[in-house]
């Protein structure tokens, strides 16, 4: 009887501890995100009750609205082509922070820095002057001897590029994600390999992206995640413009929602950008048994194999 | 080992989801924490340091509770708001909560707050997002207050009082009227020596001015209302007769005369022709001004400015000189000027307000007010008390630069009969495409014709039926 009642008190107790967690995972994550599904088959304006209008929304948005089309375009463009940038150059710096060194976590915090201050208000204000016809950036070219008259953010073709070019900045968080991995990996793998005469190439393509794999999953589903809802930057530096080349989904969507008072059409939206990002989710997992090697499965046969070719050479 | 990894991938695919889902949930529900949105310069719920209020969003039926009055707009206008309000509140004894914060997150804050049945008693409106909230039952009729003197009309235009109607309901009185201006750089014209514009000029006048002042001087001229493209297209279609918008506010209805159309296009073909030939200024520069600072017309690099007359002020303090203010050129077809009076903006009572008579003192006090509106001067738009404006042109505290203002509207009012009606429904995003294919027109993109036409076909199908 009286384990009984203990095990019970712990139970409470166990559920005391999550409580805080849990509160909030229901009204702030739970909540919404029921609401903003039975929003998506309403017109609601915020200020009168949502009204049932079936699939409308979701018909409207594939039909009639060209800007969902533009907007997903760019939203694409912008994913595939900042999210693997930013990968790669968080890997690049990653893999020059990864030595032993009394400077290497002054570098990490300067390499990090970016990450914090990069989705501030300020930052994207910044942006905006360096890349304006007269900033800095255009400044620095005519330095170097080009001369270039580009307004970069207000340019049709370099508007987008440059709202990519602050992302890939902002490789911080990735970065950490990449060094912690590499830390990981033995560094005896390395020293069998030098002994065998492998290069820093062969060792990079043999033993650290294998093991490394992983964490490029992780990160790259995250950073896909984080991609596609970007917002803050396409906002304050460009607004969308010039001519939507810049109006990325979720700022469509927040359009829709806030200044349209369009908020049942706004949920739709977001359901949809749900199922777009599920798929690629889903995509990359499918994939990943191709590509991505876990270190603890290295006595199945199939991996087994992998090694015992590294180990041949 | 399969069932594991098989554990792992559907573990991180709820994550994944939850992660997702966290985000987008917070910002579609109107969620205030705005996780995603970064423009959150607000400065909530800031009570004024002057006068002990609570900030009771509760509004208690039962003690006298604090009102709360809500705007957005800049730090001088906070200031100049607040040292108002606290003025009557130390002579009243009302008690003021202050939610104040900057144009961009304004509406958002009170469309959550609407949500929650928790609007401010009093609040600032524009003239765009105004039918939403009225149509939707969130503020009240203003007219019984004045029936009941609450509010003294006595010295007001009753025509630019009728800015604020909706379906026949006064849901917000207007702070003061505003209109478009043409600033010029008198150093410049001087220099090229062209006479100034006058009140009468007409649109290729307007062009063959700006081409005249480039060619002797090299000095461009900033593209008409790129930021808003609606402001030019509107006085274009008045210069015709038409509204911009029909009065049921279902259609553009100088859409169907094709000679109207046909000169609008014209116009913006015109206005591209500058572009390429130099004499405007390049529109890559211009979209990406956001500052008044940016505007070359106050650095002394271009001739010419469309703006709205409020600002005249801060444009003619920015760049250190008395600039020339002019009406905008009337179109050569039309019959006559197109110009027009907006309401700037409006005070409302929300319907949730527990006391609609102390909230419809608060605003007649703003409105009529001699010293509130010395303090306030013409940031909300010219006064639509004549007794105001007397006192603002003659007392020796106003400006040199307010007295022009106020001249030209005075001018503007007598060409003018009345003031717009409110935006209708939908506006805000008709009014975006109109704005995005004149930048597209401009940047070479769209020709000026499909530039026009697409948008009269897209306000189709955006107004409503």
């Amino acid at each position: 009887m009286a384990n009984k009642s203990q095990m019970r008190k712990n139970t409470l107790l166990g559920y005391l501890f999550i409580g805080p967690w849990l509160i909030c995972f229901l009204a702030f994550t739970a909540l919404p995100f029921a609401a903003s599904f039975f929003l998506s088959f309403t017109e609601y304006n915020m200020l009168s009750v949502p009204k049932f209008i079936g699939f409308s929304n979701y018909i409207r948005l594939f039909t009639q609205d060209n800007l969902f089309m533009t907007s997903l375009g760019v939203t694409f463009k912008f994913v595939f082509i900042s999210i693997p940038l930013r990968l790669l150059f968080a890997l690049m710096v990653a893999m020059i922070l990864n030595r032993d060194s009394k400077a290497v976590p002054i570098y990490r915090v300067i390499y990090y820095l970016p990450s914090i201050l990069g989705g501030s208000v300020a930052v994207s204000v910044m942006w905006k002057y360096c890349f304006s016809k007269t900033g800095v950036f255009n400044s620095f070219l005519n330095m170097l001897g080009i001369p270039c008259n580009i307004s970069w953010i207000s340019n049709k073709d370099t508007a987008l590029w440059s709202i990519i070019l602050l992302f890939i900045w902002q490789f911080g968080s990735p970065m950490l994600i990449f060094l912690s991995g590499l830390k990981q990996i033995p560094r005896s793998y390395y020293e069998a390999a030098v002994v065998d005469g492998a290069g820093p190439v062969k060792k990079f393509f043999r033993i650290t992206l294998p093991l490394l794999s992983p964490i490029i999953f992780f990160n790259l589903v995250m950073q896909m995640i984080g991609g596609f809802m970007v917002f803050s930057q396409a906002m304050i530096i460009t607004d969308g413009g010039p001519m939507n080349k810049t109006l990325v989904y979720a700022l469509y969507l927040y359009r829709q929602s806030f200044a349209y008072y369009k908020m049942g059409y706004g949920c739709a939206m977001a359901w949809i950008l749900l199922v777009i990002i599920g798929f690629f989710t889903a995509l990359v997992f499918k994939s990943s048994s191709a590509w991505v090697f876990y270190e603890n499965e290295m006595f199945d046969g199939k991996s087994n194999k992998r090694k015992g070719r590294a180990r041949r050479k | 080992m399969k069932w594991r990894k098989v554990t792992a991938l559907a573990l991180a695919a709820v994550m994944c989801i939850s992660a997702s889902a966290c985000a987008n949930g917070a910002q579609n529900t109107g969620n205030t924490t705005q996780a995603e949105s970064p423009v959150n310069t607000t400065v909530e719920s800031q009570t004024s340091a002057a006068d002990n209020t609570t900030a009771a969003p509760g509004n208690d039926a039962g003690n006298q509770a604090a009102l709360r009055v809500a705007w957005w707009g800049s730090q001088e206008r906070h200031n100049m708001t607040i040292e108002a309000l606290d003025a009557y509140a130390a002579e009243a004894g009302t008690e003021f909560s202050y939610e104040y914060t900057s144009w961009t997150s304004y509406f958002e804050n009170l469309a959550t707050q609407a949500v929650g049945s928790n609007l401010p008693d009093v609040i600032q409106m524009s003239t765009t997002d105004i039918i939403n909230y009225s149509k939707n039952d969130q503020i009240i009729d203003l007219q019984p207050y004045i029936d009941d003197g609450t509010i003294d009309i006595s010295n007001i235009d009753q025509s630019s009082l009728s800015g604020g109607m909706v379906d026949g309901k006064l849901a917000g009185f207007t702070t003061g009227v505003n209109t478009v201006n043409v600033l010029y750089d008198k150093e410049a014209f001087d220099q090229a020596g062209v006479t100034y514009p006058s009140n009468d000029w007409t649109w290729s006048q307007f062009i063959d001015t700006a081409k005249a002042v480039y060619d002797a001087t090299q000095i461009p001229t900033e593209l008409p209302f790129l930021a808003e493209a609606r402001w030019l297209v509107e006085a274009m279609v008045r210069s015709y007769g038409y509204d911009f918008f029909s009065e049921d506010g279902h259609s553009l209805p100088w859409a169907e005369d094709e000679a109207v159309v046909t000169a609008v296009i014209q116009a913006v073909q015109d206005i591209y022709d500058g572009v390429k030939a130099g004499y405007f200024v390049d529109p890559e520069v211009q979209i990406a001004w956001s500052t008044t600072e940016d505007y070359f017309i106050v650095k002394g690099e271009s001739a010419m400015s469309f703006q709205l007359s409020n600002y005249y002020g801060v444009y003619c303090a920015a760049a250190g000189k008395e600039l020339g203010m002019v009406m905008l050129p009337k179109m050569d077809g039309g019959s006559q000027t197109g110009m027009y009076l907006n309401s700037n903006m409006y005070w409302c009572i929300s319907a949730n307000c527990q006391d609609p008579k102390a909230a419809a003192a608060v605003i007649n006090y703003l409105i009529n007010d001699e010293d509130a509106c010395k303090m306030i001067g013409t940031d909300r738009g010219i006064s639509l008390s004549g007794a105001v404006r007397e006192m603002l042109a003659s007392s020796e505290d106003t400006d040199v630069y307010t007295k022009n203002t106020l001249n030209y509207v005075n001018e503007v009012s007598s060409a003018v009969k009345s003031t717009n009606p409110a935006d209708p429904l939908n506006s805000a995003e008709a009014i975006s495409v109109l704005k995005n294919n004149f930048t597209a027109a401009m940047y070479g993109e769209m020709s000026a014709e499909d530039c026009i036409t697409d948008f009269i076909s897209q306000a189709a199908s955006i107004l409503p039926e």
